[in-house]
């Protein structure tokens, strides 16, 4: 989707992408699988956000500064969601494990968060399905 | 205190990454390539971050969580991905989230990009702690345990 862009916007994704940053510096302080957490969250939210739009668009339902509307998904998408999860921390944590001959741990790493990350979008998605909210 | 910094780098990471978005819109789009290549710059800046971290231990304990966990990871992302591949695979209560997303690929290609995401983050993190390796590492001294001091912590 294209990001729409307005000052606040800019400010959302500001405030969105400092509070999931330190969401997710926070978990993988203290949790042993904290970044794996963030991840899934990140792909739960995202997948509810994403169905509920599916079914605003199917539905012709046009809902302008409503909770799914074009402004408030770029906020999340490009903000909260965004920042909570990540790529690069996972690429250079198996880029280590890699490197220092733990292949097998390498590819688990990944495995783990893209399987998770599959299963927490297909939940979202669901959760949308099955919400009241429309 | 690092709670506030890593809070400020982390919007900051956000909004570079909304502005290459709205430089580089996606829309129409057959894949993203604009998130690969912000994950593809992301993990490669972290590989340099990381590396240089670790060759030189009298780098200050803010400056990791600042630039790497607080702006390059936020930069990055891992559910707009995901949520990018969902739709291509078959299963009719996905297949409406194409409208909303991109142009829907095979499953196939969008599973292709998945690697291609995730291969070269992993090689462009990998050559990034490389070259800091190279360019800051003493020389031949170190390189036996770089690889292993960072790793105290992972998650599985």
């Amino acid at each position: 989707m294209i990001p729409e862009f307005s000052l606040a916007i800019a400010l959302g994704v500001a405030l969105g992408g400092s509070v999931g940053a330190l969401g997710r510096f926070l978990l993988d302080r203290y949790l042993r699988v904290g970044l794996l957490l963030a991840n899934t969250l990140g792909c739960c939210v995202l997948g509810y956000l994403l169905g509920e739009l599916t079914w605003l668009s199917e539905n012709g339902v046009d809902e302008p500064g409503g909770l799914f509307s074009g402004q408030v998904s770029t906020v999340l998408i490009f903000g909260l969601l965004g920042a909570l999860s990540t790529f690069a921390t996972v690429s250079v944590r198996v880029a280590q494990a890699w490197m220092a001959g733990r292949h097998l741990r390498a590819v688990g790493i990944w495995g783990a968060h893209v399987g998770f990350g599959f299963a927490a979008a297909a939940l979202g998605i669901a959760l949308s399905r099955m919400s009241g909210l429309y | 205190m690092l709670i506030l910094l890593v809070g400020v780098a982390g919007a900051c990471g956000a909004l570079i990454r909304l502005l290459i978005g709205e430089l580089i819109p996606e829309q129409g789009m057959k894949f993203p390539w604009t998130t690969l290549a912000i994950n593809l710059s992301g993990s490669g800046m972290l590989g340099l971050l990381i590396g240089a971290a670790m060759s030189r231990p009298r780098t200050p304990d803010w400056v990791v969580p600042t630039f790497g966990t607080g702006m390059l990871a936020s930069y990055t992302t891992f559910s707009a991905v995901i949520l990018a591949v969902m739709p291509s695979i078959p299963g009719s209560a996905y297949d409406g989230l194409a409208a909303v997303t991109y142009v829907s690929p095979g499953a196939m290609e969008m599973l292709t990009y998945l690697l291609i995401s995730i291969l070269g983050c992993t090689a462009a993190a990998a050559a990034g702690l490389t070259i800091s390796r190279a360019l800051f590492g003493q020389l031949g001294a170190e390189s036996a345990d770089l690889g292993v001091r960072s790793e105290g912590r992972h998650d599985s």
